[in-house]
């Protein structure tokens, strides 16, 4: 097994009185071996979760992004409106003045036209 | 009538335009031959007796700057609360005067000072009919504490005080409102005025060589002083040399005089110190100033400054939003701009380069001023809402004994509520 190779490390090309412990290093792998087997399935989970951790941070820096992108789109519409709004207010002040003057002049005028036909011989 | 009027000061002693309204009203309702008693507190400077006016009410003094900031924020506090809510020797001296003088209706003015709250709840109490010429927002300020109004006592005062109002502009019982206080369809929309005697017609204007630009009142950052410095350093930023400004009104900061340094203007903006109305008068017509600047804040109800100004042939340049905009046209007795620098820059520069005709501006700005903004023009609606008020119902009518005993409790229990964390 792939995973497994490093274990064979010190039991090739093993020359001279170090070749008497090979017997007992293979005894001792052979015994250890579920639990390197159990440490390979971890480590390959771990893996996968890496792997699906740098997705979903993948994912999340796109939506901040979104999000970022839509809050500078939110903040210009409010200053807009705000904007809209100003306008609007100060035309409406000003529409109101322009309101105000014609009732003062209509009130002029009425009262011109009737000193005028106060004036006017019968 | 017999109409007795409140007032927190009464000219020669004043601090703005709304006392010098008051006394311009007061004067002209004499003229038509009513009967007029301004109750009003003693004098920070002595000045001569009239025999319509009683000067017998305490003044707290809390627009004083230097006095309340050299203060302790236990005298702060009891002098807002003696300033807004009550001011028991005041009532007390109200009752006198009403046993007194037996009014038909009080006519009420700016009240901050006296105590005005327990003024106006003392008029309630005893069943007189008031009117309330509203050129500020006092109602709100009345109930405020620390600057902001006190839920409770504005829910109060909109079920129980009821009155009749004369506003500025519309925006000012708008903002009264917006603070809590219902003021129930009892206002009626009543102009700023000039008066006096008409001045010939303006017959010298702006040529398009040299452009005098002039402002008056109070020298702050919320009258735009600042915005008009600025304007002015856009302006000559822009090619433009040929303008000046002058400025009018009693100068507390020295940021204004250090803008005009910094923007290196001296030349051209001055800050020519405090001025009485009826000398400012004589320099719109005297100086021939071509303009009055005005990048007034949103909360102006309706400077006189402007309009004056305006009937000696000056026409107004105003922040397109404020109070005095609700009364005159855009480009046809005025000129409104945004309220910034460079919006006040353009429509500067827009004169000078000959593209706005102020000759005609300022000819009809000053007939309509004379015409509809004069005080013997209006003075008969103010007559009408005060006998409008006067028959108004008068409910719960108590005792003056009782009101003053009402009084004193609720200034000491103010006193007490205040001190008490302090003694703690």
């Amino acid at each position: 097994m792939r995973d497994l190779v490093f274990y064979n490390a010190a039991c090739v090309q093993v020359t001279g009185a170090r070749r008497l412990i090979l017997p007992l290093r293979r005894s001792v792998r052979r015994l250890l071996l579920p639990l390197f087997q159990r440490l390979v399935e971890i480590l390959q989970t771990f893996d996968l979760d890496l792997e699906q951790v740098g997705v979903r941070q993948a994912q999340l820096e796109a939506t901040q992004k979104e999000r970022e992108a839509e809050i500078r789109r939110l903040q210009q519409q409010l200053a807009a409106v705000s904007r809209r709004q100003y306008d609007l207010e100060a035309f409406q002040l000003d529409h109101e003045a322009l309101v105000r003057r014609l009732a003062a002049l209509e009130d002029h005028v009425e009262a011109l036209l009737h000193e005028r036909m106060l004036g006017e011989p019968r | 009538m017999r109409i007795l009027v409140l007032s927190n000061l009464y000219p020669p002693d004043y601090v703005g335009g709304y006392e010098i309204g008051c006394s311009q009203a007061v004067d002209a309702l004499r003229a038509r031959g009513h009967e007029v008693l301004v109750l009003t507190s003693a004098p920070r400077l002595p000045v001569l007796h009239e025999a319509h006016v009683r000067r017998a009410l305490q003044l707290t003094d809390v627009y004083s700057k230097y006095a309340m900031e050299h203060s302790t924020e236990v005298f702060q506090r009891l002098a807002e609360s003696e300033a807004h809510f009550v001011n028991a020797f005041n009532v007390y001296q109200l009752t006198r005067v009403l046993e007194e003088f037996r009014p038909e209706v009080a006519y009420l003015w700016h009240l901050v000072g006296l105590g005005g709250l327990g003024l106006v709840a003392c008029l309630q109490y005893l069943g007189i009919p008031w009117l309330w010429h509203l050129m500020d927002a006092v109602p709100s300020t009345l109930c405020s504490r620390l600057g902001r109004p006190v839920p409770a006592l504005t829910a109060l005062f909109g079920k129980q005080i009821r009155g009749r109002y004369l506003a500025c502009s519309r925006r000012l019982p708008a903002e009264i409102e917006a603070e809590g206080i219902s003021l129930a369809d009892q206002v009626e929309l009543l102009p700023n005025w000039i008066c006096g005697p008409r001045s010939p017609a303006p017959t010298d204007f702006f040529r398009g060589d040299y452009l005098r630009i002039v402002s008056a009142g109070q020298i702050g950052r919320h009258k735009g002083v600042d915005i008009l410095i600025e304007a002015a350093g856009r302006l000559r930023t822009n090619g433009y040399g040929n303008f000046s400004v002058d400025i009018y009104g009693k100068v507390s900061d020295a940021f204004f005089g250090d803008l005009i340094d910094r923007l290196d203007l001296n030349d051209q903006v001055k800050l020519q110190g405090s001025r009485t109305q009826a000398e400012l008068m004589a320099l719109y017509r005297d100086c021939r100033y071509d303009v009055f600047a005005f990048p007034t804040w949103e909360r102006e109800p309706f400077a006189f400054g402007p309009l004056e100004a305006a009937a000696e042939g000056c026409v107004p340049v105003m922040s397109r939003i404020c109070g005095n905009a609700e009364w005159f046209v855009d480009g046809v007795h005025c000129l409104k701009a945004d309220r910034t620098p460079e919006a006040f820059a353009e429509i500067f520069a827009r004169i000078l380069d000959g593209e706005v005709d102020l000759e005609r501006l300022s000819r009809r700005a000053s007939a309509v001023v004379w015409r509809d903004f004069h005080l013997n023009a209006l003075v008969p609606r103010i007559e009408r809402a005060l006998e409008a008020a006067a028959r108004q119902p008068r409910p719960g009518v108590g005792s003056a004994r009782e009101a003053y005993h009402l009084a004193l409790l609720a200034e000491k229990l103010s006193q007490v509520l205040i001190q008490e964390p302090y003694c703690a």
